[in-house]
């Protein structure tokens, strides 16, 4: 993993977040960070997955109304577990991909909702399309992106 | 795997360590009743907002430049297009005319210029809620160089937006009233019923605490009460839609808000004229 890239990567996902998706109803739902957090997962040590879970979800905190520390602390146990899997089995079916993608978005969200509880936090009051809507968008976002750039990284790697 | 990996068995304390420390931070923030901020959240905001503000400007800069590139090579076009438009314009003009008279009668009749004793700085919307599942927000190119203070009522010409919450040197960032931890004064223009607005997460906000007794229908006009006292009483804050059945104690609507926030550009905060802040 190259640090460099990675704080690249990380402010990339912010400016589309913020600034790009904002703007759509639906889209909005989806994250980015989570995605950057599972690709990492996939790709990288459990180590590594732990700083970008910690570094992406403070940076995500910061420009979100929650406290400080709940997004990093959700990224930090999916992207964990995802390296922890990925370490044992290889995960490259797509639809394996999705389904990784998809539990790994019903984690984040459910650790948001248990983070808000713990700490006395007005309820999200989300419906049920919410919820499948950001976990129908980042499993298509998610497997087509990790799929492009394995490919970049195939041809660069290649170069 | 990269070369050097450190073996999973090993990454757990540390994972384990980051999930305390990160448990540290979030009661840290929750527990402290002295400032009402946190440190750490204002160490990662101040941090992050100026690199947001400076890539919103270079974001900003490509587009008008690739803008500026297209519009060059349609010039002639353009301007054939243009001349036609003036044309229209001038016809639009007229109407317009009309229009800000029939709109200086109303507002001298409502007097709503002298009831607002309030100094409004516009500014313009440069990022959104990193994750609008969790929260609303947005950032605004204004901050306490401008004049904006923390709890300003921020607003559109259409209604209200919410309340700016942290406050750097050039940029805010802003509580709208659609988050659920939003809640300010409101009330039923028809017979003047007030209650509490909160926000429900999404992109509406519910009106509680309504008697049981008052009669409520689809399209009744909301306003802010002032209650709160941040907002002003009278400002438009949205339409009712249905009623929300959430106690037997009392009644509770849900409230289409007027802006359209995913489409707001360009906001403004009220400023109390005479002070530096609410």
């Amino acid at each position: 993993m190259k640090p460099i890239r990675t704080i690249f990567a990380i402010a990339a996902v912010l400016l589309v977040q913020t600034m790009v998706l904002g703007h759509f109803e639906r889209a909005q739902n989806m994250d980015l960070f989570l995605l950057l957090n599972i690709y990492y997962a996939l790709n990288f040590s459990p180590i590594a997955c732990i700083a970008v879970g910690v570094t992406s979800g403070i940076v995500q905190d910061a420009f979100t109304g929650g406290i400080i520390g709940m997004n990093a602390f959700s990224k930090t146990i999916v992207a964990y577990f995802i390296a922890i899997i990925s370490s044992r089995l290889m995960i490259k079916h797509p639809l394996i991909l999705m389904l990784l993608v998809a539990v790994g978005t019903a984690v984040d969200l459910f650790t948001i909702h248990l983070l808000r509880k713990l700490f006395g936090l007005p309820h999200l009051v989300l419906s049920y399309p919410t919820y499948l809507t950001a976990i129908v968008l980042n499993m298509l976002v998610g497997v087509l992106g990790y799929r492009i750039t394995d490919r970049i990284r195939t041809r660069m790697e290649y170069v | 795997m990269d070369a050097g990996d450190v073996i999973p068995r090993r990454s757990f304390p540390i994972f384990l360590g980051c999930l305390i420390l990160l448990l540290a931070v979030m009661s840290y923030q929750i527990s402290d009743p002295l400032t009402g901020r946190s440190v750490f959240v204002s160490v990662g905001y101040r941090l992050f907002s100026p690199v947001q503000s400076v890539f919103a400007g270079i974001f900003t800069a490509v587009v008008n430049g690739v803008q500026n590139y297209f519009y060059l090579a349609h010039t002639n076009q353009e301007n054939q297009r243009l001349l036609q438009e003036v044309s229209e314009l001038k016809v639009r003009m007229r109407l317009v005319d009309q229009i800000r008279n029939e709109n200086n009668r109303l507002r001298k009749i409502l007097e709503l210029q002298q009831r607002l004793p309030y100094q409004l700085i516009a500014g313009e919307v440069t990022a959104r809620d990193a994750k609008a599942s969790q929260s609303r927000t947005l950032m605004v190119n204004r901050g306490s160089h401008h004049g904006i203070r923390s709890m300003m009522p921020v607003v559109t010409p259409d209604g209200i937006v919410g309340i700016s919450i942290y406050v750097d040197l050039i940029s805010t960032k802003v509580l709208m009233i659609t988050d659920a931890s939003a809640s300010i004064g409101a009330m039923l223009d028809r017979g003047r019923v007030a209650g509490i607005l909160t926000g429900d997460g999404r992109n509406s906000c519910i009106l509680k605490f309504l008697p049981m007794s008052v009669q409520v229908k689809r399209g009744d006009l909301v306003v802010t009460s002032g209650q709160e006292g941040i907002f002003p009483e009278g400002l438009a804050v949205g339409r009712v839609l249905q009623e929300v059945n959430e106690s037997s104690l009392y009644r509770s609507v849900e409230v289409i808000p007027f802006p359209n926030f995913t489409s707001v550009h360009e906001v403004l905060f009220l400023k109390q004229e005479g002070t530096g802040s609410k």
